[in-house]
């Protein structure tokens, strides 16, 4: 006679029907001897049948299937940017070019810092392109490649720099994902634009705007140092005349930044829908129930479900309009800046440019040292408090500890 | 990319016919029909997503499975402190259905339902290897592949895990007595 332990080790032998005759035998007879292993046998038989006949619930089914469908859709716009970066960074030269991009980016960038706070005297407008990140044209932005002749020049790593790592690239491939036709999306874009003809250009934006069918939400103006003037605007363009929008926005001046997002609110809006749909059904129920009503009691009652209802429809009914104006209407956040026009009108010779761009990369060098070096010294005094504290800690540590042992 | 084009439409050709084992496996492992959905959704997009690399070494059902495993145990691991509600619903909290129902019928609902229960009792690995083998029938390579694990370890996972449901049960021993069922048949595999 066999014991449990054993039972078991056949159970599954004996399900898939593999044991010998005399094997089974002694299976069943301690199957019909133990009534531990003929519940846990049962049990099992059960655990086969308990999904037999279970079908797929009817929403599972089609939901996976427009969410792949969805999926598809945002994956149709071909995106090899990420895969290209990684087989990008593995090339050990291409890292180091990384490294001396950034560096020149550093040193570039305090140097068009310094420039605008007005510390630098500026000889020649010369090195303005070096701050290739800064005026790069929007075709660039919009991943089109296609080097500026002027900016040819000193930088590859430059523009590798701008072009790899800066934050903007990631904003454009958000960008190129979004799927242009898919339902419920809120597109917001936001542009800085630099133009010479400030006016002229502020009146031409509204008039595009307007010949769109968009309108200007909100619109600031400001006149910032050496009176150049801004103006912040919130526009509102119906969503699908924002690319055309923006293609025309692009002859207008320098693009500075640009950044788009597209948010994905079908789940939302759906789940609104489906609400919306469940409390008007139930507000039709409660009105039929109203004209049955037999007592002044199951009225009020009746009357105050109503009125909690129709309060329910109406935000949920409010929710679905916010989200209809914000899909119908993207929002651009437009920033337009007047440039100042630089005296220097013909470009200067290759020597001269080469000359001022090092003088500086020199003076920005020199001013970061100096900076680090004053941030040492400015540092000094406290680094003496900290030291000092940490001497008496220890000094204290030291005593207690002796004094515990 | 014209075969990415065709893509969602030969992804559901393919997997279609596994939407049930996926989504019963999410039911089993989830133990709410609410999160069970959330789950296979879940698991159906994560396969989409890995489509393109699914290049048949597997069999179509192993590599659902695998990833519908994966969403599960992600999505436990995620809601671990809290019971969903749902949970609580429906292992019995919620109001009494009393229509009058036959009493067959009645005992059968009954033991499908302890059975449930006890299966969102068992701890996540005997309840995985349980589930697909003894539920949705893999043979044990398969499901062990599932799980990323050795054969080895999976039988025992399973038969622990089998112990542990009819220890969880003893007490409604009479309900599944073999009398109340049918002949012990045997099982093709």
């Amino acid at each position: 006679m066999m014991n449990c332990t054993q039972w078991h080790a056949l159970l599954d032998a004996h399900l898939a029907g593999s044991l010998t005759p005399a094997q089974q035998k002694d299976f069943e007879a301690h199957l019909n001897a133990c009534d531990d292993c003929q519940h846990l046998y049962t049990v099992r038989m059960d655990c086969r049948m308990l999904d037999d006949a279970a079908e797929v619930p009817a929403l599972f089914a089609s939901s996976w299937r427009q969410q792949v469908k969805r999926e598809e859709e945002i994956m149709q716009e071909p995106n090899q940017l990420p895969v290209r970066r990684r087989k990008f960074l593995n090339r050990p030269w291409l890292r180091v070019a990384s490294i001396a991009a950034a560096l020149l980016v550093m040193v570039g960038g305090s140097l068009t810092l310094g420039r605008q706070l007005g510390m630098q005297q500026r000889a020649t407008d010369a090195s303005y392109d070096y701050a290739a990140g800064y005026s790069m044209p929007y075709q660039e932005w919009a991943g089109t490649p296609g080097l500026n002749s002027k900016q040819a020049m000193a930088s590859a790593e430059m523009e590798m720099a701008a072009d790899r790592s800066a934050p903007q690239s990631v904003a454009r491939e958000e960008a190129s994902a979004t799927p242009r036709a898919a339902t419920r999306i809120i597109r917001t874009a936001s542009l800085t634009l630099s133009t010479r003809s400030f006016d002229t250009d502020l009146a031409a934006l509204e008039t595009k705007l307007l010949a769109l069918g968009g309108y200007v939400e909100n619109i600031d103006l400001s006149t910032q140092t050496r009176a150049r003037r801004n103006a912040d605007m919130r526009l509102r363009v119906p969503v699908d005349a924002l690319d055309a929008f923006l293609e025309q926005l692009k002859g207008m001046g320098q693009l500075l930044s640009y950044n788009e997002s597209a948010q994905d609110v079908s789940e939302q809006y759906a789940d609104l829908e489906t609400r919306l749909k469940t409390q008007q059904s139930k507000m039709q129920r409660l009105q039929a129930l109203l004209e049955k009503a037999g007592s002044v009691k199951d009225l009020l009652e009746i009357e105050n479900e109503v009125a909690n209802t129709q309060y329910e429809l109406d935000s949920l009914t409010g929710a679905l309009r916010g989200y209809d104006s914000k899909i119908n209407y993207a929002t651009l956040w437009l920033t337009l800046q007047e440039e100042t026009v630089p005296e220097a009108q013909g470009q200067p010779a290759l020597g001269a440019r080469i000359r001022a761009a090092l003088e500086d990369v020199w003076a920005a060098t020199k001013a970061f040292c100096e900076d680090a070096a004053v941030l040492v010294v400015v540092l000094l005094p406290f680094a003496a408090v900290l030291a000092l504290v940490v001497f008496i800690i220890r000094i204290f540590i030291k005593k207690h500890g002796r004094k515990n042992k | 990319m014209g075969e990415l084009r065709s893509s969602a439409a030969a992804f559901e050709q393919l997997v279609a016919p596994y939407e049930k084992q996926v989504y019963y496996l999410c039911l089993r492992m989830m133990g709410n029909a609410h999160d069970a959905q959330d789950c296979a959704q879940d698991a159906m997009l994560r396969a989409f997503r890995a489509f393109h690399s699914f290049r048949g070494e597997a069999k179509v059902s192993t590599w659902l499975y695998t990833i519908a495993h994966r969403a599960c145990v992600d999505a436990l691991r995620a809601r671990k402190p809290q019971v969903s509600l749902n949970t609580l619903q429906e292992q019995g909290w919620d109001a009494e259905d009393t229509a009058p129902t036959p009493y067959a019928q009645l005992e059968q609902q009954e033991r499908k339902r302890l059975l449930e229960q006890a299966l969102t009792q068992l701890n996540e690995e005997q309840r995985a290897a349980i589930v697909l083998v003894d539920l949705q029938g893999l043979l044990y390579d398969e499901a062990a592949q599932v799980l990323d694990i050795p054969v080895g370890t999976l039988k025992s996972r399973i038969a622990r895990g089998r112990q542990a449901l009819a220890q969880l049960l003893k007490n409604y021993r009479e309900l599944f007595a073999p009398s109340s069922r049918p002949n012990i048949e045997r099982e093709g595999k």
